[in-house]
């Protein structure tokens, strides 16, 4: 009786994780089946086509001859640029300076590591309205420049908070050894303690790039036409003269799409990126 | 994470002193830096004589517009005829309209980058000519064209009193002492657009517009006779509001700019449209959320059967474009409408600004203008342009109203965006049956009087 | 702890020199933008002029503002809302998740899926599911017996439909860290307590809970960091309305500031926020001093 008791239970576990499951992930699967319908089957639940005649058109000649910022591929590339540049700089930076942190007695030594973790704590709008003032006046509105260098403070308090965990489980002992041998400091960090961090940069980088590829308040504030990234063009052109809901389905497809198989794929690294410290063992 | 020695906590406020004094230093430093003082310009009537230049300019403009398809046939033209011409050659930026506004103002700050704008009229060029940034282009004008070539009713909305730097009532029709911030380019307005094989005779008033709605009207086939924007936000259903406050005689600002709308005439105009929604049920239910796109979305879709939309929003190729026809809006007091637009305007701090003319004059010019008008079906300006539209169409419609004297213009205020916004929330409140029109109203001025007290313009 | 190379620190300058990168961002991205902000909210600045030095002018017309206090309230619905329900929906499919064993992979990655989506693309699923006519989640309460409600054009709903979409998008993330939370309970205190006779129930409310609240309380603070940053859905769902009544604060300064051009009130509302979070993590952080030692 017992036995049967718990495989209930258990059958029922597995139940209600089903319906758990198809609650967060029908959404974007109905969403994405948008993308592969005609206009006038938008409304119905199922569709009575499929066709792929939103991506050819998004990708190669834009759906409204009057805009030419719905062709798609300019959104695409601003984005892919803007998101890995920054991604790289804040990286690079907080690399250096977790390690700083962690291996050196300095003066100040606590008082950054709190005051770069509870930047984390400043909503961004803070720090939007006076940079837009401030490249409004300097005329970078609208630069690739000027949203990349932005892009990189978000990332500082994740990326820094992770990796510096990651650099207290990676012995100093290592860096050491290779001192004595006759390595220099910086031969020694990029040598010896660089490689096992790799697991710690892959988790803090793809944070810290999906942070950036999904940003839309600065991106819709500091720019116009030029350096749109993705979800500004999904905000703004979109509805440019309908509210075209295949069109905005297939922009957001190909937004989604290649960061949800990306995310299968690294999906450990996500998960433990963001469990991270979570767990004070 | 070590935790901090106790002995900190004192110090700790000696710190925090310090370092707010040095936060307003830097912020002190950075902005004497980054903004010489501006001081607010005084608008002086200008009689700085600008001669016309004899000698081809030569050089580049920078052009701003947002986004038509006239824009696109003007750079196929700048490329074939004007450049060549001129010897000027021209960098065009268009943006998409919903970047526009955002784009043209913060290109006021500082010096300006662009020779030419074609700034518009309600949204930025206001705060424009409220700032000192645009040049005044009298001399210019009355020199290169006649003032009578041009549709009054739109000359009168880039012409300003002497001396004043705003208009509560949009207009200056007075065109021997005005001072002319802009040249007019592109106008738009608010036709009806209907159903021809529904609507027999298009309604000449609301009240026709409502018996002809309540019969059309059938819920269960998801079929209404009316559609409005109802949407607070980015002026949407002060579009609506404003075209029927107009019709029923009220007006946003008397000239003092004091709030004029909360008289009988705007209490019942307001009644009228929040009728339509809540007690005739003639318009689809989710109008309160609806913005300008998404109600010709309704339009296009053939699920309501009359619409007043912006005249110069394309119908495209569907297939009630062949059954549908546009005409005046209806007729209350006034006509049911409001006319807005693009001017040509030159900054004050261009680099090239006879450069900047000569493009407005060629743009303006009879030759080109029988393109644009004539074969691309683009707005009206001048007087010699009526002959090519066709009866029926938006263009022939949206002529017709702006040509008349009675039509709406909204304010020349350069915080349109600021009052707009603050109105609509609560007659959207009103529209949704949240509260009584009467009290929307009485809120709605009381919000607009402390809009326009905080900008000082009150 | 890694270690401390303290021997090779000779002029112990390297640190510094290894941190400057970090430092040069962080003060012209911070440092420098929020005291300019600071600045700027002491005059009368907007985007059509310029009347020079107010002092605190701008502070008490904010904090009488009746908008601004409405943004608050509005704000306050929103995050006690959503953090609640994200809370302990998280808990029960942390629990729940706990059980399974097959398919853990799978399952956290479809899991995941809704985090690593821009908000402006959830935005806009649920701008379709919530429309009254043809939104799923209209055609599907009726089947359950339900009315049909008009999500975002009645002030009652919208809020809390803007909430929903935050819960969908980000339960997932307290459930992996309270599940994290969860497997990182040592079994043996729960076998301990089995066998001095403890039901499930009651070793749930004394070894569990307690257990977890470290891991809840980052979940929570995560959370609340993230709800007060919330801009993205608001433009999509509802841009502010109807009324006021999801004039969330980040999209309300935002709106101050740039449409309606209120350059420096808009700097002061910003200062005020900062200080508000200020405090409020002030107070979580002594928290955390207290409840951890």
């Amino acid at each position: 009786m017992v036995k049967k008791k718990i495989k209930i239970s258990l059958l029922l576990a597995y139940v209600l994780t089903l319906f758990a499951l198809a609650f967060f992930v029908f959404p974007i699967f109905y969403y994405v089946s948008l993308s592969f319908r005609y206009e006038k089957d938008v409304l119905n639940f199922f569709p009575t086509e499929y066709t792929l005649d939103n991506y050819i058109t998004l990708l190669t000649k834009g759906v409204h001859e009057e805009s030419p910022y719905d062709i798609f591929y300019r959104p695409l590339l601003n984005s892919i640029i803007i998101a890995s540049t920054s991604t790289l700089i804040t990286i690079f930076v907080t690399v250096l300076a977790a390690y700083a942190v962690d291996r050196f007695r300095f003066k100040g030594r606590n008082g950054i590591s709190f005051f770069i973790l509870s930047l984390y704590m400043t909503p961004p709008i803070v720090t939007l309205i006076p940079l837009w003032d401030i490249a409004a006046t300097l005329h970078l509105i609208d630069t690739h420049i000027f949203l990349i260098w932005c892009y990189t403070m978000f990332g500082i308090p994740l990326s820094f908070w992770m990796l510096r965990s990651f650099v207290m489980t990676v012995p100093s002992i290592l860096e050491e050894a290779a001192m004595v041998d006759g390595c220099s400091r910086f031969r020694a960090l990029i040598y010896v303690t660089l490689p096992l961090l790799r697991p710690g940069i892959a988790a803090a980088s793809i944070l810290v790039f999906l942070l950036n590829w999904g940003e839309y308040m600065f991106a819709g504030t500091l720019t116009s036409h030029e350096a749109v990234t993705i979800p500004v063009a999904i905000a703004k052109f979109g509805f440019w003269l309908t509210v075209d809901w295949t069109t905005m389905a297939t922009m957001s497809a190909i937004a989604m799409v290649p960061i949800l198989i990306l995310a299968a794929f690294i999906q450990k690294y996500i998960v433990s990126g963001l469990t991270l410290g979570a767990v004070r063992g | 994470m070590s935790s901090e020695p106790k002995k900190v906590d004192r110090r700790k406020f000696i710190y925090a002193g310090l370092g707010a004094v040095a936060l307003v230093a830097i912020g002190a430093a950075a902005y004497v830096a980054m903004n010489p003082p501006v001081v607010t310009q005084t608008v002086t009537t200008s009689t700085t004589v600008t001669g016309t230049s004899t000698t081809k300019p030569g050089g580049s403009i920078k052009i701003l517009s947002w986004q038509t398809p006239i824009d696109d046939m003007y750079k196929k033209l700048i490329q074939e005829d004007f450049t060549p011409k001129t010897g000027i050659t021209v960098q065009y930026d268009t943006v998409p309209w919903g970047s526009y506004i955002e784009k043209n103002l913060v290109s006021m700050k500082g010096k300006s980058e662009y020779d030419l704008i074609m700034n518009n009229t309600e949204w930025t060029m206001p705060a424009w000519v409220y700032s000192g940034g645009l040049m005044p282009l009298n001399n210019r004008l009355k020199q290169d064209f006649k003032v009578d070539d041009f549709l009054p009713g739109f000359l009168g909305i880039c012409a300003y009193p002497p001396g004043q730097k705003v208009k509560p009532t949009g207009y200056y029709l007075n065109f021997s002492d005005a001072v002319f911030y802009g040249v007019p380019y592109w106008d738009d307005a608010q036709p009806l657009l209907y159903r021809t094989d529904l609507v027999p005779e298009p309604p000449k008033n609301w009240d026709e517009l409502l018996s002809i709605a309540q019969k059309l009207t059938n819920p269960d086939k998801k079929f209404y006779g009316y559609v409005f924007q109802g949407q607070p936000k980015a002026g949407q259903l002060y579009d609506a509001w404003f075209a029927v406050l107009h019709g029923f005689g009220a007006d946003i600002f008397d000239d003092k700019l004091n709030p004029a709308f909360n008289t009988s005439e705007g209490i019942e105009g307001t009644q009228f449209l929040v009728d339509l929604y809540l007690k005739y049920k003639v318009v689809p239910p989710d109008t309160p959320a609806l913005d300008s796109t998404a109600t010709l979305d309704y339009y296009k879709g053939g699920f309501v059967a009359m619409i007043i939309p912006w005249g110069n929003s394309p119908l495209g190729d569907v297939p009630v474009a062949k059954v549908s026809k546009y005409d005046i809006a209806p007729v209350g007091k006034r006509v049911s409408a409001r006319t807005a637009g693009a001017a040509f305007t030159i900054p004050s701090t261009a680099s090239n600004p006879d450069g900047a003319w000569e493009y407005i004059k060629w743009a303006l010019s009879p030759q080109i203008r029988a393109k644009i008008v004539g074969e691309l079906g683009a707005p009206v300006v001048l007087k010699s342009e009526l002959a090519y539209v066709k009866q029926g169409s938006n263009a022939w419609a949206v002529a017709q109203e702006v040509a008349r004297n009675d039509i709406g213009v909204n304010p020349a205020i350069p915080n349109l965006t600021e009052v707009s916004d603050a109105l609509s929330v609560p007659l959207n409140q009103a529209l949704i049956g949240q509260i009584s029109v009467k009290e929307a109203l009485s809120q709605a001025e009381q919000k607009v009087k402390d809009v326009m007290k905080a900008a000082a313009l009150l | 702890m890694g270690g401390i190379l303290s021997k090779k620190n000779p002029k112990g300058f390297t640190p510094y020199f290894l941190l400057l990168p970090m430092l040069i961002v962080v003060f012209s991205l911070f440092v420098y933008p929020v005291s300019y902000g600071l600045y700027i909210s002491f005059f009368d600045i907007t985007g059509y002029y310029n009347r020079g030095f107010v002092g605190l002018d701008n502070y008490i017309k904010v904090i009488s503002s009746p908008s601004f206090l409405n943004s608050l309230s509005v704000t306050a619905i929103y995050i006690s809302f959503a953090l609640t329900v994200e809370f302990l929906f998280g808990l029960c499919l942390a629990i729940l998740l706990n059980k399974i064993t097959i398919g853990s992979g799978l399952i956290k990655t479809l899991m995941i899926m809704p985090m690593v989506i821009a908000p402006v693309i959830v935005g806009l699923i649920f701008r379709l599911m919530y429309d009254y006519t043809y939104g799923v989640i209209n055609m599907l309460l009726p089947v359950v017996g339900l009315g049909k409600q008009n999500w975002l054009v009645q002030p009652q709903t919208a809020i809390f439909a803007i909430a929903g979409v935050d819960i969908w998008e980000w339960t997932p993330f307290v459930t992996l860290i309270l599940l994290a939370g969860i497997k990182s309970i040592p079994l043996d205190l729960y076998e301990a307590s089995s066998i001095d006779g403890a039901s499930t129930f009651s070793q749930f409310r004394y070894i569990t809970l307690p257990l977890l609240k470290s891991s809840a309380l980052v979940a929570v603070i995560f959370n609340f960091m993230r709800l007060i940053r919330t801009f993205d859905v608001v433009v999509m769902l509802t841009k502010g309305g109807p009324g006021e009544s999801t004039n969330l604060i980040s999209y309300y300064i935002q709106q101050v500031t740039i449409p309606h051009m209120r350059l420096s009130q808009g700097a002061a509302m910003t200062q005020l926020l900062l200080l508000l979070v200020g405090l409020i993590s002030n107070v979580y952080i002594i928290y955390i001093r207290k409840s951890f030692g």
